[in-house]
């Protein structure tokens, strides 16, 4: 891989010289080509992608273009449009030329993203990678995690296989901000067994930047953001979908429906309906019980659009219902011990659909409003209210079995978000800036009868941007931008007096404490956070083929309630978690460079990064507590510094019209630089291959094989401990293996589908795939129920999917 | 068309009111299934012996207090009536768990884990659940040889596999389940 960059770099330097020859020598025979781009009523298409030889331009209001300094000869000519199909043509240019076009609507390509977008990039310096609606429809039956797994540099934290987290170069849960429809997804983030409460059937595109370049998002995103848009057409057309997801491993699954009324102008509108049901799923060896999940979501929406401003509406409601696997319920260290070592869950029943406790349910309500102005034909302005309503219930099993169907944790949190944006370009620039203002209550439901982790709080923000980018020529840009954010939090919580003196708070809180109730504090811990983030970053097209991209990123991340206020036991990993009123902002510098050149048909990206994270936030265990139920292992929320650092490749390669190969790569090396350990919960190294046969004249057929390698993880802190089990009868001590990963895995993939095309609207894609086929048994380092129970085995999936 | 639009207007109104919720809503939460308290009662030559683990603060960092700090003295030969009792002492009057465990005695058993020379523990046969398994509240103990000394662990299993080898006799080895309380109290045996 070095051999491969260092030979970019000669080669680079190399072409830029030569390309500077030749355009001074050759500058005399260039000539400059305009035109009109317009659609099949003869209007114009504004924002049309023209490209002539090596250079490119997009058509502006009146649909014109200008191209200057294009070499004679025979050229290559390219025009697109979304929605459109696309004009590919090879011309002969002797002089000065006037090439007027027309483009035709294409009703299958409306399938691919259509997404109407005021920059086409959000973030100028760094790799974007986007996930491509063909992509996203393929993980219908899936979650969000898997989908973004896909992406090398990506992958996914884990509770039993419902509740799947995005990582992205080895962070994740808070510093991983999911940005849905414009409106940041506030669904209780802080807790690794929260995922992302989103139907991803409402995705049209997913983007992933990984850094806190996207400041316009926020200035938190230490370890990147997802960036997910729903599909707008903007023609005028109706556009309906239903896919059917059929799953053998938890034999059932799932059914969504959309309708899209698209419009350039005037009213166009949304809907869309998902219901997924699945009973248990089963590893090679045994069924996972209480594995099932299920899912009731709805979107709709509703835009009207004139030449100057268009008017949006939406909303979104989200409802899930997640069996969480019977065995990892345990009540203290000993149960932990027995269930690592017996490596096979204790509690396997025959299959069922049926979820029963331990479990989730949650909701999540999202609606917002939007408007959006063009002030002139550069610049424009957008206004959005948003709306969110999380709530999630927990049930355990209780100790009294009355008590299981009342929830153990309910959590209601509410966030208003208010944003104002502003878009210019003059000349060589590029400006964005905008504020926002939101304010965020979560009330902790007492009536529980259990100490919540996380208490009632009222969170205030703040926050305005700048963005500028300078366009020195059409190969080369520089970008930068800076944010600043105010953040306010108020928590209201009742805390153990043994826990208050424990955590040494009494000379440094004192002014918390409101009140009193028996052996409790009532306590108002109140904090104010003043935050800078920035960024500045380089693109620069060396050649046509061949790109860099290079940029330096600062952002700043406030403790979460969960690191400020948990005091107590988390049921699901047998440990007493204790955050610190104590904790500061965690900082990251990151540093992240992407190359890409492209050959005839070979195509390689190599992104390495370096993120350093000064008071990185993360949990340690220190010690033991006694109580009733034995001694469990204390940890606490802690602040070291960290050093991540790591890449990912990735490269296309088509071999030949049927046959391509894609290889995906990623490692990150996570250190504690305080304590000079490794970082817990690094993913390990993994390396995708897939090979695809793609016949278009048999009903589009495509067939891929994939093979998913993960190594075993051998850097990771040890954090085992000790503990006393009964042995005939008498108490021994043995070590509680909570830190060695799971063993390497290498699993199969095969995936395949075919489209019929009915008529000129109507089509019908059906696909085939098996998900692990040579039913491997396996566990993850990154499932936090490793300790319990083996992954799902093999599963059968067939999709058919109608567009009409 | 016109009918989403109304929908939605309709529903947007709508989440507001309904989210707008109980701020005042501040009281602490009040523990249900805490157990403060395990005490072990034992009845025999003519002596009542009571040994007792309390824990006030739950979760929280003070370790339990033992009672009597050296723990249970016993007779050597000696056959003692003993029986274990589960309280929250944090509800006013204390409420008495071991109730709740013999009422759902088909999801709970108690185990006793005692060094072989410093005797045998055997459940009563009369304390068994709704399909014959023993609950082990009630036990007898049968003192071991003098000059022993080691410990006794009293485990309160929820949901533990009853049929599983060993259990119905008292052994925790196979009994899965996970664990409500695990207390240890020294014994001696004169």
């Amino acid at each position: 891989m070095i051999r491969c960059v260092t030979f970019k770099l000669k080669e680079m330097r190399f072409l830029s010289i030569l390309l500077f020859f030749l355009v001074g020598f050759f500058g005399y025979t260039q000539v400059t080509i305009t035109g009109v781009i317009s659609d099949e009523k003869g209007l114009p298409i504004r924002d049309a992608h023209v490209h002539i030889a090596n250079k490119t331009t997009s058509t502006d209001n009146n649909g014109s273009y200008r191209l200057s300094g294009i070499p004679k000869g025979k050229q290559k000519l390219y025009i697109s449009f979304i929605g459109y199909s696309a004009i590919e043509e090879t011309i002969e240019i002797s002089n000065d030329l006037t090439l007027n076009r027309l483009l035709k609507l294409d009703i299958t390509k409306l399938e691919e993203v259509t997404i109407k977008q005021l920059s086409n990039s959000k973030s100028e310096s760094s790799n974007e990678l986007i996930l491509k609606r063909t992509t996203i429809e393929k993980f219908s039956n899936q979650t969000l995690g898997d989908a973004l797994k896909e992406i090398s540099g990506v992958s996914i934290l884990k509770t039993g296989s419902n509740i799947v987290k995005p990582v992205i170069n080895g962070l994740h849960s808070n510093r991983v901000p999911i940005i849905n429809n414009n409106v940041r997804l506030e669904d209780q983030q802080w807790g690794t067994e929260h995922a992302p409460n989103f139907d991803i059937n409402s995705a049209g595109k997913i983007t992933v930047i990984k850094g806190a370049s996207a400041l316009q998002y926020g200035g938190d995103a230490i370890g990147g953001v997802v960036i997910i848009e729903p599909e707008i057409i903007k023609k005028d057309t109706l556009v309906e979908k239903t896919i059917l997801n059929l799953a053998s491993n938890g034999r059932g699954g799932s059914l969504s429906s959309s309708i899209q009324k698209g419009n350039r102008y005037g009213w166009s509108w949304n809907a869309l309906g998902t219901f997924k049901y699945l009973g248990d799923r089963e590893s090679p060896d045994y069924v996972l019980s209480n594995s099932g999940n299920r899912e009731q979501n709805f979107s709709g929406g509703f835009r009207f659009a004139e030449e100057k401003y268009n008017f949006n509406a939406m909303y979104s409601f989200y409802n899930a219902q997640i069996g969480i696997l019977r065995a990892s319920h345990i009540g203290n260290v000993n149960d932990l011990y027995n269930s690592i070592n017996n490596q096979q869950p204790s509690v396997i029943e025959p299959f069922t659909y049926s979820i029963d406790v331990p479990k989730q349910e949650v909701q999540h309500h999202l609606a917002k409003i939007n408007y959006q102005r063009w002030l002139n034909d550069n610049s424009s302005i957008d206004l959005q209210y948003a709306f969110q309503f999380n709530n999630r219930l927990e049930f355990d099993i209780r100790r009294s079995s009355a008590n299981n169907d009342k929830a153990a944790l309910d959590l209601q949190l509410e966030t208003h978000t208010l944003l104002a944006d502003y878009k210019t370009s003059i000349g060589k620039w590029r400006f964005k800036s905008g504020a926002n203002l939101g304010y965020q209550n979560n009330f902790a439901n007492p009536k529980t009868g259990v100490r919540p982790l996380i208490p009632s709080y009222e969170k205030l923000d703040a926050g305005f941007y700048g963005i500028a980018v300078h366009k020195f020529d059409n190969a080369t840009s520089l970008e930068s931008g800076i944010r600043y954010d105010f953040s306010a939090i108020e928590a209201t919580k009742y805390y153990l007096k043994s826990r208050w003196t424990e955590r040494g708070y009494d000379a440094e809180f004192s002014s918390f404490i409101v009140g009193e109730d028996g052996n409790q504090w009532l306590t108002k811990p109140t904090f104010d956070y003043h935050n800078i983030s920035a960024n500045i970053g380089l693109k620069k097209q060396f050649h046509h083929e061949m790109e860099w991209l290079v940029n330096v990123s600062l952002a700043s991340r406030n403790p979460n309630p969960s690191e400020l206020f948990s005091d107590g036991l988390h049921h699901s990993t047998g440990q007493i978690e204790l955050g610190d009123l104590r904790l500061q902002r965690e900082q990251s510098y990151k540093f992240n460079t992407t190359f890409t050149k492209e050959w005839q048909s070979f195509q390689v990206q190599i992104n390495p990064f370096v993120n350093r994270i000064s008071n990185f936030m993360y949990l340690q265990p220190i010690g033991f507590e006694t109580t009733i139920r034995g001694a469990f292992p204390v940890w606490e929320f802690k602040q070291t510094e960290a050093l991540l650092t790591g890449f990912d490749v990735n490269t296309t390669w088509n071999i030949s019209n049927h046959f391509s190969h894609e290889l995906g790569m990623a490692y990150v090396n996570g250190q504690n630089l305080s304590t000079d350990e490794y970082l817990i919960d690094m993913p390990p190294f993994v390396m995708n291959n897939k090979i695809q046969y793609k016949n278009e004249s048999w009903f589009n057929f495509v067939s891929e094989l994939k093979s998913e390698l993960v190594l075993r993880q051998n850097q990771f802190p040890n954090y085992n401990f000790e503990t006393n089990i009964i042995v005939n009868n008498e108490l021994s001590p043995v070590l509680v293996d909570i830190s060695s990963p799971a063993k390497g895995y290498h699993l199969f993939h095969f995936y395949s589908e075919m489209t019929f095309k009915i008529s000129q609207k109507n089509s019908l894609t059906t696909s085939f795939s098996i998900q692990n086929f040579t039913n491997t048994t396996y566990r993850d380092y990154l499932n936090r129920q490793r300790f319990f129970a083996d992954e799902t085995g093999r599963n059968i999936q067939i999709q058919l999917k109608f567009n009409y | 068309m016109k009918n989403l639009k109304l929908i939605a207007l309709l529903v947007i109104p709508t989440l507001f009111l309904t989210s707008c919720n109980n701020d005042d809503d501040n009281t602490p939460v009040n523990e249900e299934e805490v157990i403060t308290t395990v005490r072990v009662t034992l009845i025999g030559g003519g002596q009542t012996i009571v040994l007792e683990f309390r824990d006030l603060d739950g979760d929280g960092p003070n370790a339990p207090v033992l009672t009597p700090i050296e723990g249970g003295i016993l007779v050597a030969g000696t056959t003692y009536q003993g029986s274990t009792t589960f309280l929250n002492e944090l509800e006013n009057p204390a409420e008495d768990i071991t109730v709740e465990v013999e009422e759902e005695g088909a999801d709970h058993q108690v185990f006793y884990q005692l060094g072989s020379s410093l005797g045998t523990v055997t459940y009563d046969a009369a304390d068994i659940d709704a399909n014959g398994n023993p609950i082990g509240i009630d036990f007898s103990l049968v003192a071991g040889t003098a000059g022993s000394t080691g410990t006794l662990t009293v485990t309160l299993r929820h949901l533990p596999n009853k049929t599983a080898t060993g259990v119905a006799s008292g052994d925790i080895t196979n009994a899965v389940g996970n664990t409500d309380a695990a207390v240890t109290f020294p014994i001696v045996v004169n």
